[in-house]
């Protein structure tokens, strides 16, 4: 009699039988109905990652190894590799070599190209904007500038008042 | 039971069935959103996560699509409630185990519902019956621009929608379809579907049950790659696929018909016989019959306005449907019996099959 096959993490006998091709490259994984669950395999976009993230362990240790944390979350590389999420926006800068891999492997490309929340970027924009002005302002007051200061101050209020009045 | 209400409403999903869609029973988009500066649900704190709740109700509620609608507190639900929700799609098996301070919102037509706190901050999602794409991107990009308004999403100009897993930043999309393949099913040719799509970028599920004999023949297919393409152009591939889909399907069936038409018919008049006769039906068995009538009605040898209710009793005959509908704890074996009683009942006055039609096809 055939062996059954066994699951790809623990002895017990894989029931679940994976292939998924992407841009012609097959992925064969062989697992257990637990580990599926406990994996989130059942879905077939975090297959996909489960697998790249199994394949980076195996090739890419240099590349994970010299990578600390992500500053903004506190989040590490093992915990992104064992949650297979990031903790933050600001991981995908913190990862950006891994994130790269990544994306090459398992996306179209890696530049967005679809919508664009103009609406909300252009408030996140204005925010910053004020901000670097308010430094502006300070260093003015700080320089005795006061006329410059003046200035900065007139422009802050009118971007403060255009942010209000499109709420 | 709090949610009483949404399960005795007319829904989208449960009364609206397009007339003469054979193949694709519903169309879904789904997109994935996170507010800027507040880490992802499953690393923020309980704090974070509360305050992203009651920000995201708030704007949520303030919108002309979710008038009169539903708002709901995880945490606050029994486990049958999750159950139930989960067998209308209107949460994902995730959101029923979420850590605290995570929500729901669903319109009243329960077209458009709104998972707070999921995987990230805000997964938004659209349903139509029918193959409808258009209208369904036309909605949810309403909708998400429209609470683009009052809430800061984090997005960068070179990967676009920042999400919790890298398999969904950029469009953040997830369109799919729930497509009805019985005949590809029958023939054994499913496998072969499902690797043919792989290789196109799409992914192949089962609604009930996994893999290629999924109980009920429902798939759905949707896009994998989020990145990299446009809405628009995703939609597009995603629709050639389908179409392509629903050709091997037709094919299939003529195909069937020709071959052993008198096979295919005792299946549907076997399904037939079971459904108003039986009285033990589990689940997955429920299902498999479920899909014969809804053959037939493509086939024309039942009415076509039984159709809308052939897809609500996929829903309604769900386990978790079974034991509110049954108004009592019982256990699966009850359960069972209850289930086919509710066919019975639902089914009475469903006209004897009519294949005159079927076979003056072949
Ligand atoms: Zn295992
Ligand atoms: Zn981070």
């Amino acid at each position: 009699m055939a062996k059954p096959t066994e699951c790809k993490y623990c002895e017990k006998e894989a029931t679940i039988h994976l292939t998924q091709i992407v841009d012609n490259k097959i992925h064969k994984v062989d697992i257990c109905e637990d580990c599926a669950l406990a994996k989130k395999m059942t879905d077939p976009s975090n297959f996909t990652l489960a697998n790249l993230l199994d394949n980076l362990e195996d090739s890419n240790d240099e590349i994970v190894a010299d990578m600390a944390r992500c500053e903004s979350c506190g989040l590490s590389t093992a915990d992104f590799k064992s949650l297979g999420r990031f903790g933050c926006a600001v991981c995908y800068e913190s990862f950006k070599d891994l994130l790269g891999l990544m994306l090459r492997e398992m996306q179209k490309s890696t530049t967005h190209q679809g919508k664009v929340p103009l609406v909300s970027a252009q408030r996140v924009a204005s925010r910053n904007q004020i901000q670097l002005w308010e430094d502006n302002l300070q260093n003015a007051i700080n320089a005795e500038r006061y006329e410059d200061a003046a200035q900065w101050r007139d422009k802050i209020m009118q971007l403060k008042n255009d942010l209000k009045s499109k709420v | 039971m709090i949610i009483s209400p949404l399960i005795e409403a007319e829904a989208e999903l449960t009364h609206n069935a397009k007339l003469n869609c054979p193949v694709v029973l519903s169309t879904r988009i789904r997109l994935a959103r996170n507010i800027l500066d507040i880490p992802f649900p499953d690393w923020a704190k309980e704090a974070q996560r509360r305050e992203i709740l009651t920000t995201c109700m708030e704007s949520l509620s303030a919108l002309p699509n979710m008038k009169g609608g539903t708002r709901l507190i995880v945490e606050e639900l029994s486990e049958l409630e999750k159950q139930i929700l989960m067998e209308r799609h209107l949460i994902s098996r995730e959101l029923s185990k979420a850590k605290k301070g995570s929500g729901l919102v669903v319109s009243k037509d329960q077209s458009c519902s709104v998972m707070i706190n999921e995987e990230d901050h805000l997964r938004i999602q659209y349903l139509r019956s029918g193959f409808r794409f258009k209208q369904a991107w036309k909605s949810i990009n309403e909708i998400d621009s429209a609470l683009e308004e009052s809430l800061d999403y984090a997005f960068s100009s070179e990967l676009g929608y920042l999400t919790a897993c890298p398999t969904n930043v950029g469009t953040g999309m997830r369109a799919s379809a729930m497509m009805h393949l019985p005949a590809l099913v029958i023939a054994n040719q499913m496998e072969k579907v499902i690797r043919a799509v792989n290789q196109l970028g799409m992914a192949v599920r089962g609604v009930f049950g996994e893999g290629s004999d999924a109980s009920g023949s429902i798939f759905q297919i949707s896009n994998q790659q989020t990145l990299g393409e446009s809405e628009d152009e995703i939609i597009k591939r995603l629709i050639n696929v389908l179409n392509t889909i629903i050709e091997q399907e037709n094919n299939s069936r003529h195909k069937l018909l020709e071959k052993d038409p008198i096979k295919l018919l005792d299946k549907m008049g076997r399904a037939y016989g079971l459904l108003k006769n039986s009285h033990l039906l589990s689940s997955a068995e429920a299902m498999n019959l479920l899909s014969l009538l809804r053959l037939a009605i493509d086939l024309k040898a039942i009415p076509e306005v039984y159709r809308s209710c052939i897809d609500r009793l996929y829903i309604e005959s769900r386990p978790g449907h079974i034991q509110y509908a049954a108004k009592t704890e019982i256990d699966p074996n009850q359960r069972d019996e209850y289930r086919s009683c509710y066919m019975r009942e639902q089914l009475s006055d469903l006209p004897s099959l009519n294949f005159d039609k079927v076979v003056n096809r072949t």
